[in-house]
């Protein structure tokens, strides 16, 4: 739009004036205007550089702000059970199903180091999230109905990085009800 | 273009469009700029990177932001928008009564918690108890995208 603005400045510099004024054909009424003009006529031949360097200014802010910087962050949606009900489910004996405690502890700063254990007999060794998965996806729907409860809890000071990690093992194995517990230590 | 019939017509009075549309870019873009700004609310954190996960975009609309302020920085814990809260038990009644405050706007407002991923699980769990108590129940953990998926 600017672009064609710009146009509309490069011909009131009347380029193409002196050529009408001579042929005769049309005076458009501008005769002094003209006169004043033909005196700058080499100057006319430079370019409008302020609208030019406007609307290159504009471009650069345009595509710096719509370039995307930042990294691009994913979410886990979850659903928090209320309040009353995360004390019933506090008591595993209130319920009549007792949910699968799976316990997550940081051995170190890495991405890997961690460990994963459960309370449950079905499951046995794990040796990491992909081994979680593999092994709850395989008991649900045989011995697991998908809306059993599973609880991610980690012991004192373990990251959130693997915390999240547990997290997504388990519903990544199906499982819809998933919740965290409250920290053990405090 | 300017038409010979406009140049004959209103002569002397034509306005200079460039500058003015130049104007009105620039406020657009500052505007752009301002809200972005509005949207953002973020505390510079390095998100969990988690592997094959299965996540959702975070939501865009009807949000409320948490972020969990790392240890080693200054300033309260959690961070609400402008409002800071400690991990204390003043603090954490505090978070409540403004996520009270947020569900009574929007009951179906959606907490999006944003922890680094050095962040020890004892100093997030205050965050999802919180609300919890509040008495909302749709919760959004940011990760960052995997690079390799995209």
């Amino acid at each position: 739009m600017s672009a064609k603005t710009t146009g509309v400045d490069l011909r009131s510099l009347d380029w193409g004036e002196p050529v009408v004024e001579r042929s005769g054909e049309q005076p458009l009424g501008r005769r002094t205007s003209t006169r004043r003009h033909t005196g700058a006529r080499k100057a006319s031949m430079a370019l409008n550089f302020t609208a030019m360097i406007d609307v290159v200014f504009l471009l650069l802010l345009y595509f710096m702000l719509t370039a995307d910087f930042a990294k691009q962050e994913d979410a886990f949606s979850l659903d928090l059970p209320g309040q009353g009900a995360a004390e019933v489910a506090d008591d595993p004996f209130a319920l009549p199903e007792q949910p699968i405690l799976v316990s997550v502890r940081s051995s170190g700063d890495g991405r890997a180091d961690y460990a994963l254990t459960t309370d449950s007999p079905l499951v046995g060794e794990l040796n990491g999230y992909e081994a979680l998965t593999t092994t709850l996806g395989a008991l649900r729907g045989d011995l697991l109905a998908s809306d059993h409860e599973m609880v991610i809890a980690p012991e004192p000071g373990t990251r959130w990085e693997h915390t999240l990690g547990a997290y997504n093992a388990v519903t990544r194995a199906g499982f819809e009800r998933v919740r965290f517990a409250r920290p053990s230590g405090g | 273009m300017r038409s010979r019939v406009y140049q004959r017509g209103a002569t002397g009075v034509n306005a200079n469009m460039t500058p003015m549309i130049d104007v009105v870019f620039l406020l657009i873009i500052f505007f752009m700029l301002v809200s972005q700004i509005q949207r953002a609310r973020l505390v510079d954190l390095t998100l969990p990177e988690i592997a094959d996960a299965k996540t959702d975009e975070p939501a865009r609309e009807s949000v409320v932001v948490i972020n969990v302020v790392p240890q080693d920085r200054e300033g309260a814990p959690y961070r609400l928008g402008t409002l800071d809260f400690d991990n204390d038990r003043a603090g954490l009644d505090g978070l409540v009564r403004q996520l009270v405050r947020e569900r009574e706007r929007d009951p179906q407002s959606i907490v999006i918690v944003r922890a680094d991923r050095t962040e020890t699980y004892e100093r997030v769990h205050p965050v999802l108890q919180a609300v919890s108590d509040a008495g909302l129940t749709r919760v959004q953990l940011l990760t960052l995208t995997e690079d390799s998926e995209r």
